[in-house]
């Protein structure tokens, strides 16, 4: 078992690499560490996801104690990374935060599986009151 | 047993017109297709007596033409009226939507613009990066060279194909566009779209570019006829005179 954790910069230059704009190659099966947003339908609202990666280190040692796993979460809720990988957009963290917070402050984005109507946004659509519900 | 009809597929599906006043001008057409198809046939008059009678059927044709034109029109008149009263009843709204909207796309696209602008300041940035990078490399492969050192040939391959890459990110930087996309998914992408229009400024010579399209010919056409017609001369027409049965 390889003791040594994996370095952050390693965790995340996919996703830092992508952000940039360099089109680093994706390949199905291996998901990235980094914060996403992806539809689970045609037209349906972004959906905020973060993948991890989970390690156990030793304090004393800062050695591995178990295996390394990659840990995904969307909208509170464990999902496999593998499965949706390949529909994962990266985006920063706070284009992810916001995504997070639009979740929470529109009721109507809960409804993840069928297509986002804007029009049934029952909030003002004032600037200030968008950024600050 | 009643003698009413029995109710079959489409009778709760009416055509929009009353179907026995239309039966009854399609049979009166249909009369008078078939008398006229006799004068047709004939093709001359060969008379006064003939010639009169002729009139009468052109008369009669008229006055059905008249009179299935006004059926036409009274038919419809309910049905343009409700049209008309649906676009009445809706115009306000869609008129105060349209123009929210269109006052709100002019703020979008100064945000796209400024952010085009940034764009290209970057890809100018980039492209001047790899063009040092690509003579950087030239200057290094040129040194190697004259010197025949290994070690430098390498470096000089290396700096090549960085400069290559700086060169390929340059390309793609100047074709990135400045978009806007939706904050929930709900909304599309927003994108700057380039709409090209003619400042006319020589009418003449663009005059010239097309004199030989068939839209300007048409125009000119009504033009020089309105203006004959009201006795005035146009330098290059004629005056074309038809005598036509009126």
């Amino acid at each position: 078992m390889i003791r040594q954790p994996t370095p952050l910069a390693v965790q995340y230059g996919w996703w830092r690499k992508s952000l940039s704009g360099q089109e680093p190659p994706r390949h199905e099966g291996y998901p990235e560490c980094g914060w996403y947003k992806y539809r689970a339908v045609k037209n349906g609202p972004f959906l905020p996801v973060r993948i991890w990666l989970e390690q156990e280190i030793d304090s004393e040692t800062g050695e591995l104690c178990a295996d390394e796993r990659l840990r995904c979460v969307c909208l509170g809720a464990r999902r496999d990374p593998e499965a949706i990988w390949t529909y994962l957009r990266p985006i920063s963290r706070a284009a992810y935060d916001e995504l997070e917070r639009l979740h929470r402050d529109i009721d109507q984005m809960a409804a993840t599986h069928a297509p986002f109507d804007v029009t049934a946004i029952t909030h003002t659509t004032q600037p200030q009151l968008w950024s600050n519900i | 047993m009643t003698e009413e009809r029995t109710a079959t597929i489409g009778d709760n599906n009416p055509p929009p017109y009353d179907v026995a006043k239309l039966e009854a001008v399609k049979d009166k057409a249909r009369a008078f297709s078939a008398e006229a198809a006799v004068w047709i046939k004939k093709g001359e008059v060969e008379s006064a007596e003939e010639a009169e009678q002729l009139n009468d059927v052109v008369a009669k044709g008229r006055q059905l033409v008249k009179g299935s034109d006004d059926l036409r029109k009274q038919e419809k008149k309910p049905h343009a009226d409700a049209g008309k009263a649906v676009d009445d009843a809706f115009r306000v709204v869609l008129d105060a939507l349209n123009r929210a909207v269109n006052d709100l796309k002019p703020i979008a696209a100064k945000w796209m613009q400024a952010e085009q602008a940034k764009q290209r300041a970057e890809a100018e940035r980039i492209a001047r990066e790899a063009r040092q990078a690509e003579e950087e490399a030239a200057r290094l492969a040129a040194q190697a060279a004259r010197s025949n050192d290994a070690m430098a040939a390498a470096e000089a391959e290396q700096a090549a194909s960085e400069a290559a890459a700086m060169q390929k990110q340059a390309d793609k930087a100047s074709k990135q566009k400045a978009r806007v996309g939706s904050a929930t998914g709900g909304g599309r992408t927003m994108a700057l779209r380039t709409v090209k229009t003619a400042n006319i400024e020589n009418l003449n010579l663009v005059f010239r570019h097309f004199s030989t399209h068939p839209d300007v010919r048409d125009v000119l056409q009504r033009l020089a006829t309105a203006a004959i017609r009201k006795g005035e001369d146009v330098p290059g027409a004629t005056k074309d005179e038809q005598q036509v049965a009126a």
